[in-house]
């Protein structure tokens, strides 16, 4: 089942999707595998593996430390397609992967999307690149079947929504607030008239991300979206210093109280 | 000022969506989108607006001291052997032409209602002039600069401090501009709603280089008309570029004349080692900030370290119209290393009386390579972008 029939599967059925963000190689590249394979135990439907990047524009302190730490452990796109391929035959949750452009294109555009249907890739995340740039690139993708993640913000214009709504083939990034990622310890109260207004006016689903630190945000958000988006939050469960193991349990206990507090909402929680 | 009706590509540039033959564009968080777009339709509207044209004029005049002069250096002529002019946006208020764009953009910033301004910093050129047009025009300043460059700049610091700017160091990666940049682009996307992005030169999303072009083009305007009233032949036109915003000015109305430019970047240490920041001779177009242009990058798209002796010079990337420039071959990039610099700075202070920022000693670095049979029985004028007052003490050490 591809990426968008599974998620509009689930919003039929108002289960709330979790979707989590993982530094590729973070803390080290060993950790990587045993990392996504507690994060699936914890519960997580979706797992975006961040590719990264000496300069990530659109991240926070805790993304931005992660990625120079990848780098200097030797990431590299190429690492991060085959782990995707050892990850997606072990695990049945789909493995999507989030960078920034740069190294797509130095890897190559059309390279990149054949590897990635080749390695079982089920979408592209890129955050500096807005649906207006790259046509060609958005419109390779769709056809292949990897399809690019657009993004909404609060300061997009409403014009906009039916452009993104035409171009997300899998799903519509929320980005919650203006600002770069991040945990918060709460989200402003502005965020949830937004998010309505947003999934009235775009069909596909909706994940939101952004910020969310804890069960109580988590489940906050995923009342008015069609699930939630945890990055900086989970990569904070990671002590650099400390054994594989014992991150593995902390993220895994990490996931499954977020995945239980957004399920908590399932099926009733919804009633549009 | 004559109205140029050549059709010549380069002069149609950018498109309505801010690209320079494939270069520029806008590479960024969706949440800055709509930002841009109301920016640009400002910059628009406001460019073709008389009261703001007069307004702009006026304070370029009395605030910043323009029209700059176009000066014969005499004794540096005698020795090279043909005529050199300086173009002294050395003279102007704050000592750089940053000044320039600051008031261009600052102007737009009230009529957008934004009270807060954000910018970065290398040199400290651009955060000066940034500092200084706030305390004009009653507006909070911020600026962002690498802990590297505050040390190698300090008297910018205190300059910015006193006037009454908030400067934040940056600790991350490279603590130079880049990063810098980096973090002046976190805190608009957090802050977009009330406040400004006073970005310093023809570099990031559209329109920033084309309104930073627009706003630098009265150097090259200035200069242009100084050379018919003075019936000087100039030949050959010589700028620095880091982010290319002095060039661009200088250049972009001479770009339909039949006369050879030159873009001088940084060669650091030499371009054959690692640490240069000639971006146009030794990079591969990528996206850094927001637009597609040449890029100092490693194999794996990483953005490479850039390296020079001037702190605004030191950065890997380049305005995307400059890529553009290049691939056509309408101006020429070349390189000086930072000795080569130290050096000609040194020369212009001691013979000519005039101590330049080390940026524009790259161009006046360069001088010394250029081929007779081109400038012919042609002048030079080089564009002196800036003082020197705060690489005192490099030009002491080196």
């Amino acid at each position: 089942m591809n990426l968008r029939t599974s998620l509009h599967d689930k919003k039929a059925k108002h289960e709330k999707v979790l979707s989590c963000f993982l530094t590729a190689g973070y803390p080290t590249r060993e950790a990587t595998v045993p990392l996504a394979k507690a994060i699936a135990r914890g519960g997580a439907d979706l797992i975006e593996l961040g590719v990264p990047f000496s300069d990530p524009l659109a991240d926070g302190p805790v993304i931005q430390r992660s990625s120079l730490r990848a780098l200097r452990e030797g990431t590299t796109l190429p690492w991060v397609l085959d782990i995707t391929s050892e990850l997606t035959a072990e695990l049945s949750i789909p493995i999507l992967l989030m960078g920034y452009l740069n190294p797509m294109l130095a890897y190559g555009a059309e390279r990149l999307l054949k590897a990635a249907k080749e390695k079982g890739v089920a979408a592209l995340i890129i955050p500096d690149l807005p649906i207006d740039e790259e046509t060609d690139l958005w419109n390779q993708a769709a056809e292949m079947g990897i399809p690019l993640v657009p993004f909404v913000s609060p300061t997009t214009a409403r014009e906009r929504f039916a452009m993104i709504d035409r171009k997300a083939k899998a799903f519509v990034y929320a980005v919650s607030i203006t600002g770069v990622t991040g945990a918060r310890k709460s989200l402003p109260t502005e965020v949830e008239m937004y998010l309505k207004e947003l999934t009235q006016n775009i069909k596909a689903p909706t994940l939101v991300g952004f910020g969310i630190s804890n069960p109580d945000e988590a489940a906050r958000m995923a009342k008015h979206a069609d699930g939630i988006i945890v990055g900086s939050a989970l990569l904070s469960q990671i002590d650099e210093k400390g054994g594989i193991d014992e991150n593995c349990q902390r993220v895994e206990r990490f996931v499954r109280e977020i995945k239980k507090a957004i399920t908590c909402l399932s099926p009733t929680g919804e009633n549009k | 000022m004559s109205v140029v009706t050549t059709n010549n590509n380069s002069r149609h540039q950018p498109d309505r969506r801010g690209h320079f033959g494939p270069y520029g564009g806008r590479y960024v968080p969706e949440t800055l989108m709509s930002a841009l777009n109301d920016l640009d339709v400002a910059f628009r509207t406001a460019w073709r607006d008389r009261i703001f044209r007069q307004k702009l004029n006026e304070e370029l005049a009395n605030f910043a001291g323009r029209p700059t002069p176009l000066y014969a250096v005499e004794n540096l002529s005698e020795e090279l052997g043909y005529p050199v002019f300086l173009k002294r946006e050395d003279l102007l208020h704050t000592g750089a032409h940053k000044i320039n764009n600051a008031l261009g953009q600052a102007l737009l910033a009230q009529r957008l209602s934004k009270k807060r301004i954000v910018a970065e910093t290398g040199a400290g050129q651009h955060g000066v002039a940034v500092a200084t047009v706030c305390a004009r025009f009653g507006l909070e300043a911020v600026v962002y600069m690498g802990v590297k460059d505050m040390e190698r700049q300090a008297p910018n610091v205190s300059r910015m401090k006193l006037l009454g700017a908030e400067v934040i160091p940056v600790e991350n990666g490279t603590q130079t501009l880049k990063d810098a940049t980096s973090q002046a682009i976190r805190d608009w996307v957090t802050n977009v709603r009330t406040t400004f992005y006073l970005l310093g030169s023809v570099v990031g999303p559209h329109p920033y280089p084309m309104m930073v072009r627009q706003f630098q083009r009265v150097i090259g305007e200035e200069t242009r008309r100084e050379l018919r009233r003075r019936e000087i032949n100039a030949s050959v036109l010589i700028a620095c570029v880091g982010g290319g915003s002095n060039a661009i000015g200088f250049f972009y109305p001479f770009l339909q004349d039949d006369m050879q430019l030159y873009g001088v970047e940084a060669a650091g240490e030499g371009i054959a080692t690692e640490h240069h920041a000639a971006t146009l001779s030794a990079g591969r177009p990528g996206v850094l900030h927001g637009s597609y242009s040449y890029l100092l990058q490693n194999d794996d798209g990483q953005v490479s370290e850039a390296h020079s002796v001037s702190a605004g010079l030191d950065y890997p990337g380049v305005g995307p119209e400059h890529s553009f420039l290049r691939d056509t071959g309408r101006v020429r990039y070349v390189s000086v290393t930072d000795e080569e610099a130290l050096q000609a700075a040194r020369n212009l202070c001691r013979y000519e009386g005039i101590l330049p920022a080390l940026e524009p000693a790259h161009a006046l670095g360069y001088l010394r390579y250029l081929d007779k049979k081109e400038i012919g029985d042609g002048a030079v004028v080089v564009c002196l972008s800036g003082r020197g007052d705060k690489d005192l003490q490099a030009f002491i050490e080196g």
